[in-house]
């Protein structure tokens, strides 16, 4: 199993460093636990964007409900961490993790085994019919759990165990986007660009469009719910209201200013949009009007594919520079 | 080469209607295996009706449709591409945005040899598989004398070269049966001279039969063996482009009824 | 029965004003193919500016509402000027996301104004409510008959805006080929800032009702009644005109009985008919299956 090109290796030894250092700093009482805090979040919010960049960046389909799978793999993750595995302050770590992530694993499987049910019927739809049929499925996930008095009602699911770490979400969050990479650099995710590119085409040449919609659907909507109950499992509380459209809406922001079909981009822009705010933060209120502008003018005025063509311009620079040094 | 007792494509009485349009009235055809065959008619005449009919984008309001002695009426466009019958379109539907290498690496998906959790895991099947697939697609754009655009991206391409990028990916789903859409409109006379020789090259060499729309009359009487001419939904003839010609019926469909009386007076 | 007939004047009254809204959702829609999210907060500005023309300039209630609506008219051209015509070309999720940030822009913006202000507002009375009784149980009163009145009187003419007048036919032109339009003349920009105007204005109004109807003023009042009228507008066929109007009729009637029903789960069974509706009819109830040509 070879996946060490020499770009592969790169960005394993930059997370690896990045997430040694992050860590150590910590560790040693440099570096807040607010900021690690953010960072994690930010980590989740990485993977939410990849994933919905697997729908609606690779495979072309609109979908406005993404927060609904968090929102599931949230609440059954916490449902099997706190009611059924009953995991707590007492229980020892060589039965904790292993429970830990079985939850995770569950919440994320639900939010699959939902999206490939609803994404059946709904994924015949197109463009702004699935949207705002996506939508009111997002909605309908709020108001279920709304309603649901077992996981706490209108109150919200409460002393969730505290579960998540910095380890975990880093692994996990490189874990999915590998899986996530791997699945759309593969013919598989080619049949998925197909769709996006021309559905009719794609279908005379073989491809079960239907099919296929509803595997990258169900792939991402895994991982939706795997970062629901990531968060979850820190914030120690699952909310609707942390769900809700504007929240998928937010996903999508990140997802459009990162770049349609660019995975870096998609994880790059997650975690400066989740800091954005944070870093606004001195400015109080101004900072709700301020982070709009920022990214309408990141819109308009299409920064990131100038940078990041301006990056490739320098990579390709130090390459070459690279490969005469060693004399080829 | 196979056994030409059961015709390759069979059509019974196939109508097709939109609401009140009916489009296709009792079309009925047989296709030997290894044929080539044009499809003609004046425009609206129903043809790319029938291509979208047996390549299953529609369903057919009655009749039906055989493909290799077996039923396949009603199946979903990608069904149909799964037996064995390819297509291109009139006006033109290659994968815009990817390269002329991607686009005929698609459609040789089902060749790929390695599965899902291959693709995940990277394993030695998923790298071999994709370099069987990068090879295999590049040597079906030499046959098209494609190979030095393998990176450009399709819609960059000149007009001609994409007709002929979309031919390359059909053929890259290894069919037994092509369906050709208008694929000379638009080029000049060497194109289409280059195409001819092309689609007959290519014909002999992947044992394909096929089935051509065209207007261009040069290509329909130069390669064709045989033609169905269709006015107004219904076949109006059939037989050799020598015969055809002479069809007063023929004359008249295109020219006109003074055209169809005068040809039948002579 | 009487039960029914309260809630369906009920269900009438909120039907009309998100089909003022969906107006403007679909127009917008219909010419450009963008939906404006922020189309909602249109809605919450028209409240305020009248809100603060009745009670900081003692404006009367007549010429807050006309002004009002022609502020909303302004704001919506300004939009597409500044936000959504530089990305005329792009792909169309990029003006998507400009009008999220317009939308977060106006409602946050909002909330730092002293005079609007995080909190609450209260809109004043400037209708005294009274009751009619349509039978002896069922009880309308003059705010709702305004309401639905004020609605379809403005329905009304922008039918006829839309059918008989130039600019009309400009607008139907643009909406269905706006290079064709452009060959004919047809100042395509001038036209679509009209469409943002016209939406404005609608929205704006729409402002007014809701705010006579729901006294409460707040920053991030349009938020719910924009996107329950950017569905009906979906629902009705997106870009349909009468498509808005008879969705946001439906939308209002189907939420208030799913509310008067059972209404901790009003909004999950409107949500559920509406997908329900669209897996029978893809393209919206009057929205017409876009034949793709093969």
């Amino acid at each position: 199993m070879q996946f060490l090109t020499r770009k592969n290796g790169i960005y394993t030894i930059a997370t690896l460093l990045t997430y040694a250092l992050l860590q150590g700093l910590n560790s040693a009482g440099l570096l807040s636990n607010y900021v690690l805090f953010i960072v994690m979040v930010g980590l989740t919010n990485a993977i939410l964007t990849v994933s919905l960049n697997v729908i609606t960046g690779f495979t072309g389909q609109f979908s406005l409900g993404h927060a609904g799978f968090m929102a599931i793999g949230a609440y059954v993750s916490a449902m099997f961490s706190k009611l059924i595995f009953d995991i707590g302050p007492a229980t020892p770590f060589a039965m904790r993790e292993p429970t830990f992530l079985a939850s995770l694993l569950a919440g994320a499987l639900a939010a699959a085994l939902a999206a490939y049910l609803i994404g059946i019927p709904t994924l015949r739809l197109k463009g702004d019919y699935l949207a705002i049929a996506t939508l009111g499925f997002n909605q309908v996930v709020i108001v279920l759990f709304n309603n649901l008095d077992f996981v706490g009602g209108p109150r919200g699911f409460t002393a969730i165990p505290k579960l998540t770490n910095f380890t975990w979400v880093t692994l996990l969050t490189v874990g999915s986007v590998l899986v996530m990479r791997n699945f759309v650099w593969s013919i598989y995710g080619s049949q998925c660009v197909a769709i996006r590119e021309d559905e009719v085409a794609a279908e005379s040449l073989g491809v079960n469009t239907a099919r296929y919609k509803n595997l990258a659907f169900t792939l991402a909507s895994f991982f939706a719910g795997l970062a629901g109950g990531l968060l979850a499992h820190l914030l120690q509380l699952a909310h609707p209201s942390q769900f809700t459209f504007l929240k998928s809406i937010d996903i999508l922001l990140m997802l459009v200013v990162g770049g349609m079909a660019s995975i870096p981009g998609s994880i790059i822009a997650a975690i400066a949009l989740t800091i954005l705010p944070e870093v606004l933060r001195f400015s109080q209120d101004l900072r709700l009007v301020i982070y709009p502008v920022i990214l309408i003018i990141f819109v308009l005025y299409n920064p990131l594919p100038r940078i990041k063509h301006i990056t490739d311009q320098v990579w390709r620079r130090a390459r070459t520079a690279l490969a005469d040094g060693n004399g080829r | 080469m196979g056994d030409s007792a059961i015709p390759l494509l069979e059509i019974q009485e196939l109508n097709k209607s939109f609401g009140g349009l009916q489009a296709v009235k009792g079309a009925s055809l047989a296709l030997r295996e290894g044929n080539l065959v044009g499809l003609i008619g004046p425009n609206g005449a129903g043809k790319t009706t029938v291509f979208n009919l047996i390549s299953g984008i529609y369903r057919p309001t009655e009749g039906s449709i055989q493909f290799c002695g077996e039923e396949i009426t009603g199946l979903k466009s990608h069904q149909v591409a799964a037996r064995g019958i390819a297509r291109t379109f009139q006006n033109i539907r290659l994968f815009k945005e990817l390269t002329v290498l991607e686009n005929v690496r698609i459609a040789h998906h089902p060749y790929a040899g390695y599965s899902l959790l291959d693709s995940v895991v990277r394993t030695r099947k998923f790298r071999w598989g994709e370099k069987r697939l990068a090879e295999e697609a590049r040597e079906l754009l030499a046959t098209f004398g494609l190979q030095d655009r393998a990176g450009e991206v399709a819609r960059n391409l000149p007009y001609g070269e994409q007709r002929k990028l979309e031919i390359a990916r059909a053929l890259a789903m290894q069919p037994r049966l092509l369906l050709l859409d208008e694929p000379a409109a638009g080029m000049n006379p060497q194109e289409i001279e280059s195409l001819m020789q092309l689609i007959e090259l290519v014909k002999e060499r992947f044992h394909l039969t096929i089935l051509l729309i065209e207007h261009q009359m040069r290509v329909v009487m130069g390669i064709c063996q045989s033609i169905l001419v269709m006015d107004f939904g219904e076949i109006i003839a059939r037989g050799s482009p020598h015969e055809i010609q002479r069809d007063p019926r023929v004359i008249e469909a295109y020219l006109g009824r003074q055209a169809g009386q005068h040809a039948a007076a002579n | 029965m009487e039960q029914l007939l309260s809630q369906l004047i009920n269900g009438i009254q909120v039907g009309t004003i998100y089909a003022l809204i969906a107006l403007g959702y679909t127009m917008v829609y219909g010419i450009i193919k963008l939906i404006n999210f922020a189309h909602g907060d249109l809605i919450m500005i028209g409240s305020y500016v009248a809100y603060l023309s009745i009670v900081y300039l003692a404006v009367p209630f007549p010429v807050a509402s006309l002004l009002a609506m022609l502020v909303c008219g302004l704001g919506g051209v300004l939009m597409d000027r500044i936000a959504y015509k530089p990305l005329r070309n792009q792909p169309r999720l990029y003006a998507l996301v400009t009008a999220m940030g317009v939308s977060l822009f106006l409602e946050n913006g909002a909330r730092t104004l002293p005079f609007i202000g995080p909190g609450f507002r209260r809109f004043p009375d400037v209708i005294t409510t009274q009751n009619y009784a349509v039978t002896p149980n069922v009880v309308v009163t003059n705010i709702q008959v305004f309401n639905i009145v004020v609605a379809v009187v403005l329905m009304a003419i922008l039918q006829y805006v839309i059918k008989r007048t130039k600019i009309g036919m400009a607008m139907r032109a643009v909406s269905q080929d706006s290079d064709a339009a452009r060959l004919m003349g047809i100042n395509v920009d001038f036209v679509i800032a009209v469409t943002f105007a016209i939406g404005g204005i609608l929205a704006g109004a729409a402002g007014i009702l809701m705010s006579v109807a729901y006294p409460r003023l707040s920053p991030y009042m349009g938020i719910v009644p924009g996107l329950k009228a950017f569905v009906a507008a979906v629902f009705g066929g997106i870009g349909n005109i009468p498509g808005a109007m008879v969705g946001g009729l439906i939308m209002g009637i189907v939420e208030t009985f799913a509310t008067a029903a059972y209404s901790q789960v009003a909004e999950g069974i409107f949500f559920v008919v509406l997908i329900a509706v669209l897996l029978f009819r893809p393209t919206g109830l009057l929205g017409e299956p876009t034949a793709e040509k093969v």
